[in-house]
C-alpha cells in the first residue's frame, strides 16, 4: 500500500504511421495509459499536426455494441467478462455485416414480441367474455352476450372459429360434435351473418348447455392455456437468443475491442508519416510500456517520459493504491472525491477512524456478531451482486467485527453483561452504577468521545501539513486555518478549555499564556491578507493597498477568526454524537429488557423472548444504520474538511477493463 | 373554524416533497432517452418505482398494456393524495382527479364511436380501458356495449357527465363526430376545477388561478393551432372549442386572425393568425415577446410543440417559484401533479419513440 497517491509520469511517443496499428494493440493490451490530446499540452502547429478523424466509426461501433447488449438483456444472458477480451483475437470488423446479423436477430426477437402481444390481445378478448359470463345477476354482464348452442350445417366448427377470430368470441365444442358459441351483442350483425353462412342450427337443449358453469370453466382454461402459450413465446425468444450466445459473444467482444481501439486512436495526432500520442502512466509501469512500444515498432520510435512535477498538479491524474482488504473504505473515499495528486492516501486513516467510531457507537459483541454473519451470508448468497453491493457487505463484516471488539471492551452481549468488561461497563455507567476506574459517569463517556474527536481533528491537521509540505505551499502551511497557525489556535484552545473545566469552570489560564496562545496568532492572521496580496501582486508590480483592499483584509480577518473559533469548537463537539448514539443504544436495549420483564412470564416467557428478539432486530437495523451514517458524516465533514481538498482527477486509462 | 395553513398542509407538504424526490431524475431520464432499444428502457425501469411496467412488458410485449398500467398508476397517485387531504383541499384534489376520469371516458367514447359508428371492430382494445371506479359510479361495460349515445347518457346517471351529453342527444353523431362532445367534457373539467378552487382560502385561490390560467392558455393555443389547419375558425365554433378561464383568448379576438387558415395546405409558412395569437400571448406573458415577431414556420404539430414548450417553460418557472417559496399552500399539490403528469407523458413518449425507432431528440420534443 502506498501512503500517498501513486507517482505518475507523462509518456509522449512518436511512431511511424505504418506502426500505428501494432502500437494501438500494444497500448490496449497493456491498458495503462490515461491519454491526453497532444493539442492540450500546448500550442500545436495544425498545418503539420492533424487530429485523428474517426469519430463517426466509433459512434457506429458504440451503437452496435449497445444494440447487442439489448439482446443480452432480452435473453437474460450475462455479458462477456473483461477477462474474455483478448487483443490478439481482435479481428477485422465489417460494420455492415454486423448490422445485417443484428437486423436478422432483431427480426426474430421482434417476431417473438409480436407473438406475445397477439396472444395478449387474444387473452384480453376472452377476458371480456369471462367478465360478463362470470358476472352476478346484479351487474347484468350477461345482457351483453350472445349465446348459441348448436351445430353448423355447412363447413366445420373450426372454420367458423377461424372466421370469428377478429372479435371477442368463444366456441366450446362438445365431444358429440355440437358447440356453444359465446359472442358479444355489439357484434351481433357480423355474428348473425356468419351463422347464416355456416347454416347454424340451435339444439333444443341449448339454454341448459349455455347456462352451465361448464362453459365458463372451459373459457377460463382456455385463458390459462393462452397465458402458458405467452410464457412459452417468451421462453422461445430467450432460447433463441441463448442459442445465439456464442455469436453474440464474438460480435460483442470484437466490437468492444474495436471501440476501445478507436478510443485510443482518437487521441492520436498525425503528421504526414508519423503518429503522435501522449498520456499519463503510473511510474512503476512506465518502463514496461516504453519497452512494449519499442518492441512492436522495432525501435523505430521516439518515446519520452516526463516527471509529473513539470505539469500543473491539477492536470495530473490520480491513482490511489490501497490493499483489497480496504476496498469498502476506498469506496467511501471515492464517493466523496478524488484526492489531489501527491497528497496523502486517506483510505487507511478513514478505515481506522470509521471502525473506531462505529465500535464506540454500537458496542455490543452479540449484535456485532449478527452483523458479521449478515455480511458473510450476504456475500455467499449474492455471488452475482454488483461490486458496490459486495463492498457494502464487506463493510458489514468490518463494522460487525468493530462492534464485537467494542462489546468485549464494554462487556455487552445482546444488551446483557454476560462477561466482565475489559475496559468499563457501559450499561452500568449509563444507569448510574458507579464502578471503579476512569469512566464512572455519562460525562466521562462524553469526555472520551471529545478526546477521540480531538485526536481525529489533530490527525487531520497533521495530514494537511504533510500535504502542504509535499505541495510546497509554504504560505498555506504557515497561515491557513488548517495550517500551523490553525493548529496553534486549536492546541491552545483545547488546553484552555480543559484548564477551564479542571478549575471548576471558574478560571481561565493566566493572561500571559492567553496573550501568547491567542494574541500572537490573531495578529499573525491579520497579516495574512496583506501578505498574500503582496506576494501574489509582487510580480505584477502593484503599488500599495487601496482603501478597499484594507477594508477587505479586515473583513476577511474577522470572518476567518469567527470560522476558526466556531468551526473548531463545532467540529470537536460534533464528536459527542458518538457518545449520544452509544448511550441511546444502551438505553434502547434496557428499555426492551424492561418491557420484556413486564410480560406474564417475564423475560423467560414466550412474549418476553419475542420482545427481546424484536428489540434486538430493531436495534441492529436502526442503530446499526444510524451508527454507519454518523461515522461516515464525521469522516466526511470533521475529518476530511481538514486535509482532503478533493481537487484531483481520477486516473482512467483506456483498458480492456474499462466500463464506460 | 378554518384550519391554519400549517395544519392544513403540514402533512401533505412533507409527504409530497418526499414523493417528489422519487420522481425520475433528469439523469435517469437522459439514460432512458439514450437507450438503444425498448428492452434497455424497460431494463432501466426495473430499478425504479416503474418496475411493474417493466414486468407487464416482459410478460405481454404489448405497449398498450404498459400504457394502461401507467394510467392505473397515475390514478393511484391522485387517489393517494385525496386520501391524505381533508375539507376543501380534498374537494379540490378530487376535482383534479376528474381529469383522469374524463380522459378514460374520452378514450371509451372514441372506441365506441369507432366501433358503432365507423364500424371498426373494437377487438381487444376494450381490455385497455380502465374499468374500476375512479370518482363516480360509472358502468364502463354498459357504456362500451351501448348501441346509442342515448343509452350511454342513461348509463351515466350517477355522474355529472349525463348533463353534458344532453345537448348531443338527438343529433347525428355519425355526421358531427364526437369532437365537440370531447371539448364539452374538457370544458366541464376546467369549470368544475374553478368552482372547487373558489372554496379554497384566498392565497390558494390566487395560486390555482395563476397556474390554471397558464394551463388553459396553453391548451387553447394548442387547440387553435391544430384546429385552424383543418376547420374554418368562426366565433361560434371557437366558443365551443376554447376552454373557459384562460387569460388571453376570446373567440371574438381570435376568429378574425385565422380567417382562411384551413385553406393552407403543406405551405412552410406560419399562418399570420398564429403570430397574432402569439402577440396576444406576449401581452400576458412578457417573456414570450419574441413570439409576436413570428418564428420559423412548419407543420401544425411543430408550431404547436414550439408554443407549448414556451408556455410550459413559463409554467415551470411558476412551479419553481412555488416549490422554493412558502411551503404551506396548495402549490405543492399542483407541483406534484404537474411533475407526475410530466413524468407519465415522458414515459409514454419514450416507449412509443423507441418502438418506432425515433432518435432521442425527436422523442424529447414530443415528450417534454
Amino acid at each position: 500500500m502506498n501512503l500517498f497517491t501513486s507517482k505518475m509520469r507523462m509518456l509522449t511517443a512518436v511512431v511511424l504511421e505504418e506502426d500505428g496499428d501494432r502500437v494501438t494493440r500494444e497500448l490496449l493490451r497493456q491498458g495503462v495509459l490515461d491519454f491526453v490530446q497532444i493539442s492540450s499540452l500546448g500550442e500545436v502547429d495544425t498545418s503539420i499536426i492533424k487530429p485523428h478523424e474517426g469519430e463517426g466509426l466509433k459512434t457506429r461501433l458504440t451503437d452496435l455494441r449497445r444494440r447487442i447488449e439489448g439482446f443480452y438483456l432480452q435473453g437474460e444472458l450475462p455479458l462477456p467478462k473483461a477477462a474474455e477480451l483478448d487483443v490478439s483475437r481482435l479481428s477485422r470488423t465489417s460494420v455492415n455485416s454486423y448490422e445485417a446479423d443484428l437486423d436478422r436477430m432483431d427480426e426474430k426477437v421482434h417476431a417473438g414480441r409480436e407473438k406475445q402481444m397477439q396472444i395478449n390481445q387474444e387473452i384480453l378478448k376472452l377476458q371480456e367474455l369471462e367478465r360478463y359470463l362470470g358476472s352476478s345477476p346484479e351487474t347484468q354482464g350477461s345482457e351483453f352476450l350472445l349465446i348459441f348452442a348448436g351445430n353448423v350445417g355447412r363447413g366445420s366448427l373450426n372454420e367458423l372459429e377461424k372466421r370469428m377470430e377478429g372479435m371477442p368470441s368463444f366456441l366450446s365444442k362438445s365431444s358429440e360434435g355440437s358447440a356453444v358459441l359465446v359472442a358479444l351483442k355489439r357484434d351481433q350483425g357480423t355474428v348473425s351473418d356468419l351463422l347464416e353462412k355456416f347454416q347454424w342450427t340451435e339444439h333444443p337443449e341449448a339454454p341448459e348447455r349455455a347456462d352451465s358453469e361448464e362453459v365458463l370453466q372451459e373459457l377460463k382454461r382456455c385463458i390459462e392455456g393462452l397465458k402458458l402459450k405467452q410464457e412459452r413465446a417468451r421462453d422461445e425468444m430467450r432460447e433463441e437468443l441463448s442459442g445465439q450466445k456464442e455469436k453474440l459473444d464474438t460480435l460483442w467482444t470484437n466490437l468492444r475491442m474495436h471501440e476501445l481501439y478507436s478510443t485510443i486512436q482518437d487521441y492520436f495526432s498525425h503528421t504526414q508519416r508519423t503518429t503522435l500520442f501522449s498520456g499519463w502512466i503510473p511510474s512503476d509501469g512506465a518502463d514496461a510500456l516504453e519497452q512494449g512500444i519499442r518492441t512492436v515498432c522495432g525501435d523505430r520510435c521516439v518515446v519520452e517520459l516526463s516527471e509529473a512535477e513539470q505539469f500543473p498538479r491539477e492536470k495530473v491524474p490520480v491513482k490511489v493504491e490501497s490493499p483489497t482488504v480496504l476496498a469498502p473504505f476506498t469506496m467511501l473515499v471515492d464517493n466523496y472525491a478524488t484526492p489531489e495528486y501527491g497528497s496523502v492516501n486517506p483510505t487507511p486513516f478513514v478505515a481506522a477512524a470509521y471502525l473506531m467510531m462505529f465500535g464506540l457507537m454500537f458496542g455490543d459483541a452479540g449484535q456485532g456478531l449478527v452483523i458479521v454473519l449478515i455480511g458473510l451470508l450476504g456475500g455467499k448468497g449474492m455471488k452475482n451482486a454488483s461490486g458496490g453491493v459486495k463492498k457494502l457487505l464487506q463493510l458489514f463484516i468490518y463494522c460487525g467485527a468493530a462492534s464485537v471488539v467494542a462489546g468485549i471492551l464494554f462487556g455487552s452481549y445482546f444488551g446483557y453483561p454476560l462477561f466482565p468488561p475489559l475496559w468499563f461497563d457501559y450499561h452500568g455507567v449509563v444507569f448510574g452504577h458507579h464502578g471503579e476506574g476512569m469512566v464512572q459517569s455519562v460525562y466521562d463517556i462524553l469526555k472520551i468521545t471529545i478526546f477521540f474527536g480531538i485526536g481525529v481533528i489533530g490527525l487531520g491537521l497533521v495530514l494537511n501539513w504533510i500535504n502542504l509540505i509535499r505541495k510546497r505551499r509554504w504560505f498555506e502551511l504557515l497561515l491557513d486555518k488548517a495550517g500551523l497557525l490553525g493548529g496553534w489556535f486549536y492546541g491552545c484552545g483545547v488546553y484552555s478549555a480543559f484548564y477551564f473545566v479542571a478549575h471548576a469552570y471558574k478560571s481561565l489560564p493566566p493572561g500571559s499564556f492567553l496573550s501568547i496562545a491567542f494574541g500572537i496568532p490573531v495578529l499573525l492572521l491579520l497579516l495574512k491578507g496583506p501578505l498574500h496580496h503582496y506576494l501574489s501582486h509582487r510580480r505584477k508590480g502593484a503599488k500599495g493597498f487601496s482603501l478597499f483592499n484594507l477594508i477587505n483584509f479586515f473583513m476577511e480577518w474577522i470572518v476567518e477568526l469567527l470560522e476558526i473559533f466556531s468551526g473548531y469548537l463545532a467540529n470537536t463537539l460534533s464528536f459527542m454524537r458518538v457518545a449520544g448514539l452509544g448511550i441511546a443504544h444502551v438505553s434502547l436495549m434496557a428499555a426492551f429488557d424492561s418491557i420484556a420483564s413486564m410480560t406474564g412470564n417475564g423475560k423467560s416467557g414466550a412474549a418476553g423472548i419475542a420482545i427481546l428478539l424484536a428489540g434486538n432486530i430493531l436495534v441492529i437495523a436502526l442503530e446499526g444504520l444510524s451508527a454507519g451514517v454518523q461515522a461516515l458524516r464525521l469522516n466526511y465533514y470533521e475529518f476530511f474538511s481538514k486535509y482532503f481538498t478533493g481537487a484531483g482527477v481520477a486516473y482512467n486509462p483506456v483498458s480492456l477493463k474499462r466500463k464506460d | 373554524m378554518r384550519k391554519s395553513p400549517v395544519s392544513r398542509y403540514g402533512f401533505i407538504n412533507a409527504k409530497l416533497r418526499t414523493k417528489i424526490s422519487t420522481i425520475l431524475l433528469d439523469e435517469f431520464r437522459e439514460k432512458l432517452l439514450r437507450a438503444a432499444s425498448l428492452e434497455e428502457v424497460f431494463h432501466y425501469l426495473r430499478e425504479s418505482e416503474f418496475s411493474p411496467l417493466s414486468a407487464v412488458y416482459h410478460k405481454t410485449g404489448d405497449l398498450q398494456a404498459v400504457e394502461a398500467e401507467l394510467f392505473e398508476k397515475q390514478i393511484g397517485q391522485y387517489q393517494d393524495v385525496v386520501k391524505h387531504t381533508e375539507g376543501e383541499v380534498r374537494d379540490f384534489v378530487t376535482a383534479m382527479t376528474i381529469k383522469l376520469e374524463i380522459e378514460n371516458l374520452k378514450n371509451l367514447l372514441r372506441l365506441w364511436y369507432g366501433s358503432r359508428i365507423k364500424k371498426r371492430p373494437m377487438d381487444h382494445r376494450v381490455g385497455y380501458i380502465y374499468k374500476e371506479k375512479i370518482l363516480h359510479a360509472i358502468p364502463w361495460d354498459t357504456l362500451i356495449n351501448a348501441d346509442s349515445l342515448e343509452k350511454i347518457a342513461a348509463a351515466l346517471d350517477q355522474s355529472p357527465y349525463q348533463a353534458l351529453l344532453a345537448p348531443f342527444l338527438g343529433t347525428s353523431v355519425a355526421q358531427n363526430g364526437i369532437f365537440y362532445l370531447e371539448t364539452a367534457l374538457d370544458r366541464f373539467y376546467y369549470r368544475y376545477l374553478k368552482e372547487q378552487s373558489e372554496k379554497l382560502p384566498s392565497g390558494d385561490r390566487k395560486i390555482v388561478h395563476k397556474i390554471m390560467t397558464a394551463e388553459i392558455d396553453l391548451q387553447n393555443l394548442s387547440w387553435i393551432i391544430r384546429y385552424s389547419r383543418f376547420y374554418q375558425i368562426t366565433v361560434e365554433n371557437l366558443t365551443e372549442v376554447l376552454m373557459p378561464g384562460g387569460s388571453t383568448f376570446s373567440p371574438e379576438q381570435i376568429a378574425p386572425l385565422f380567417a382562411g387558415a384551413h385553406e393552407r395546405t403543406g405551405s412552410g409558412e406560419m399562418h399570420p393568425g398564429i403570430s397574432g395569437a402569439a402577440g396576444l400571448l406576449a401581452q400576458r406573458y412578457p417573456g414570450l415577446q419574441a413570439l409576436a415577431d413570428g418564428q420559423s414556420g412548419g407543420s401544425a404539430s411543430s408550431e404547436a410543440a414550439y408554443f407549448e414548450q414556451l408556455l410550459a417553460q413559463i409554467r415551470k418557472k411558476e412551479f419553481v417559484k412555488i416549490i422554493t417559496g412558502y411551503p404551506f399552500t396548495i402549490g405543492i399539490v399542483l407541483v406534484y401533479f404537474f411533475l407526475r403528469n410530466r413524468e407519465s407523458r415522458f414515459l409514454t413518449g419514450v416507449f412509443n419513440g423507441k418502438y418506432y425507432g425515433w432518435d432521442s431528440q425527436r422523442i424529447r420534443e414530443f415528450s417534454e
